[in-house]
């Protein structure tokens, strides 16, 4: 892994935990009504399928695009990959019911190979 | 870039700076309002639910039965048979992405498909307004300010303006409960489309601009149209402002061939679908009939703003900025309901409050800043707070659109109904028949595919009919209700698709059918009109005097029969 985007990981990582209490403090409010439980299994399902693989897949411009456009625009592009590989992935014959253990790693992996690639 | 720093100091020996980062805390504040009025109060402040929740049409049970099929059937090779009138193979035509997305999520979130994909259409329609004041920011961080509140009236229901000029209803949230959704998706993605295009110069742009265009071509792909329209509109403007570089023709076309070749095999589908049973044809429509929509004079007085946002805009046409390009495409493409696009530009109105709030923004920027010299960043929050407060109708102001809230109801369903179709799809068996007596919420069919099972439903004009002429008979007119947009075809080939349902004739669909052929009866024991309900009972008990019919389910609202003698004579004709 190239250091540099190790060090830019290793101090991203914070903003992602602000980001996830954030997340989880602001879905207490809004669904005041649900158990934390259901709100937990929520946001960390959003971060899990949308934001963690986004931020990742967006990896390869962060020195053009700052932390919170990136995590953004990436749930966008998290979404969109995901939705697309599972429709073929499905007619492909493998069950969708896998695709939530698949699809994101996929992304992970793949944004930070992109990332790795990139010259300096 | 932070606007205001506050650096505090801990101890005489350790300084520990905290950076506050107001733009950051406004966007999360604003984030929070948003999540609070929009999917919480719609969903009752609860993200699980018994039964689906804020579903006000047949539409959003058309989304929820399809993503329940396919989570079902673990992939979107075929519609589900109780989808499709009964045929089996339906080729499935439906844009796939919003879907599988509702899925994925429901397995990950432990949701149900109902909550999940609902969820799934608010969360990002949220998202959007905050990508939107990133594209504005780009352009102008003081304008993107100002606008930002007006996008909270896409998650309003109604708008309330006091408009004396123009009486037509207009609501937002249409798009939400009338279940609208994959349009709302993929205009999220077209935001989202809209602020890659910005990033065009970026080395590998084409990356992430081909995936969110597939997305949208995935989603639901009449926004890939209005997207073509933005595109068009900018490489225009860029080319009159000689601003247009080979370099950017040659990433245009590599996103746009990327595109076409991930979609084909999904656009051989459409073409022979929906493509061909809802051609382009030229109309005239003012109007949505039947449908709650959005007119542009429902923003009442914030249209001033919007209006003089539009002419301060002109001034800028040198080197026009992507968000303004954006605004004037997407208010054309809203208004395209005068040149045939009927039902696809009034959808493309859910989202005006979003793309117009740069006109909003910079129109009052403008006009202030004749006035004010020296722009300073707090006027901006504090227009951002005024603004904010007008629109969340905190104080109310007449003529100034507002936010206003959700019913405080669950919908068309209840716990009774639905407890009642889970019932049938989980205990009775797969090929069954069943039949449909009259009952308020039937009306809005696709929830009866929440069976899971072939249904028919008694045409509820007739029922009425047999019910005046006081006859109890074998014979009601019934039809199989089901989903025909685009046609149920079957695939034959690569280019080849067949319509099975051309096979049979109307009366197959549409007429008189004998109630003892149904493997299961099901009637509403209450009813908002008392004697439909009365009839129904009096029917049912009529059936029942057959020792081959049974109850199978009863709650207080619904009664299930179940007649074990198919064919039999299992009612007496009679006057009563």
């Amino acid at each position: 892994m190239k250091k540099e985007i190790f060090d830019l990981i290793k101090k991203e990582v914070l903003y992602f935990i602000y980001l996830l209490l954030l997340f989880i403090v602001l879905f207490e409010i809004a669904f005041y009504n649900d158990s934390f439980i259901t709100i937990l299994r929520s946001v960390f399902s959003i971060f899990w399928l949308f934001i963690i693989p986004g931020y990742f897949g967006m990896l390869y411009w962060h020195d053009k695009i700052d932390f919170v456009q990136r995590t953004l625009i990436g749930s966008a592009v998290a979404a969109g990959l995901i939705g697309t590989i599972s429709y073929y992935l499905g007619l492909a014959g493998l069950n969708l019911k896998y695709h939530v253990f698949i699809l994101p790693p996929l992304i992970i992996i793949l944004g930070f190979l992109l990332a790795n690639m990139k010259k300096k | 870039m932070y606007w205001f720093t506050s650096d505090i100091l801990f101890t005489p020996k350790k300084v520990v700076q905290i950076k506050l980062d107001f733009e950051k805390i406004v966007l999360a504040v604003f984030f929070g309002i948003l999540l609070f009025i929009g999917p919480g109060n719609l969903f009752g402040h609860k993200i699980m639910h018994d039964f689906p929740y804020g579903y006000y049409a047949s539409d959003p049970f058309q989304h929820q039965i399809r993503a329940e099929a396919i989570k079902d059937a673990g992939n979107f090779k075929y519609e589900a048979f109780y989808i499709s009138r009964g045929f089996d193979n339906i080729v499935g035509r439906y844009p796939p992405l919003l879907y599988h997305i509702a899925v994925i999520f429901s397995y990950s979130s432990g949701l149900e498909v109902y909550d999940s994909i609902y969820f799934v259409v608010m969360f990002f329609a949220i998202i959007a307004a905050l990508v939107m004041y990133f594209i504005i920011r780009d352009f102008n961080k003081r304008v993107a300010l100002i606008s930002l509140p007006i996008t909270i009236l896409m998650i309003s229901h109604p708008v309330n303006t006091t408009s004396l000029f123009f009486p037509l209803n207009s609501q937002f949230s249409t798009g939400f409960i009338f279940g609208h959704w994959p349009s709302m998706l993929a205009q999220f993605f077209l935001v989202a489309f809209t602020w890659c295009v910005m990033k065009l110069d970026l080395e590998k742009s084409y990356i992430f601009i081909s995936i969110i265009l597939i997305s949208i071509l995935l989603t639901h792909t009449s926004e890939a149209v209005f997207a073509g329209i933005f595109l068009v509109v900018l490489v225009l403007s860029k080319w009159l402002n000689k601003n247009l570089s080979r370099r950017d023709l040659k990433k245009i076309g590599i996103f746009l061939a990327i595109s076409f070749i991930a979609v084909a095999y999904y656009i051989i589908i459409f073409k022979y679908t929906w493509a061909g049973s809802q051609p382009y044809t030229f109309s005239v429509d003012p109007i949505w009939n039947g449908n709650p929509g959005f007119y542009i004079f429902g923003f009442g007085i914030l249209l001033i703003f919007i209006i003089i946002g539009i002419f301060a805009s002109l001034t800028q046409l040198k080197n026009i900025h992507v968000s303004l390009v954006f605004g004037f495409s997407m208010l054309l493409a809203g208004f395209m309901n005068y040149i045939g696009f009927q039902l696809r530009s009034f959808q493309i109105r859910f989202f005006w409050p979003i793309y117009l709030s740069v006109f909003f923004g910079f129109g009052i920027y403008f006009v202030l800043r004749l006035i004010i010299k020296n722009w300073n960043m707090t006027y901006s929050l504090a227009l951002f707070a005024v603004f904010s407060v007008l629109i969340l109708g905190i104080i109310k102001i007449p003529g100034i659109a507002h936010y206003s809230n959700y019913p405080n109801s669950a919908g068309l369903m209840d716990q009774y109904h639905w407890e009642s179709l889970k019932w049938i799809s989980g205990n009775t068996e797969k090929k069954s028949k069943i039949l449909f007596f009259y009952g308020d919420i039937y009306s809005q069919d696709a929830l009866l595919r929440n069976t899971k099972r072939s249904h028919y439903q008694v045409d509820t004009d007739e029922f009425v009919k047999s019910l005046q002429e006081k006859k109890i008979e074998r014979n009601y007119v019934s039809e199989i209700p089901g989903d025909t947009g685009g046609g149920t075809m079957e695939r034959t080939g690569l280019f080849s698709f067949h319509d099975p349902s051309q096979d049979k004739p109307n009366s197959y669909f549409f007429g008189p059918h004998d109630i003892c052929g149904f493997d299961y009866l099901v009637f509403d024991k209450v009813s908002n009109t008392l004697v439909l309900a009365q009839y129904n009972l009096l029917i049912a008990n009529d059936l029942l005097k057959k020792d081959f019919i049974k109850i199978a389910f009863e709650n207080q609202v619904v009664v299930i029969l179940k007649n074990t003698n198919i064919g039999a004579d299992c009612i007496e004709e009679r006057n009563f």
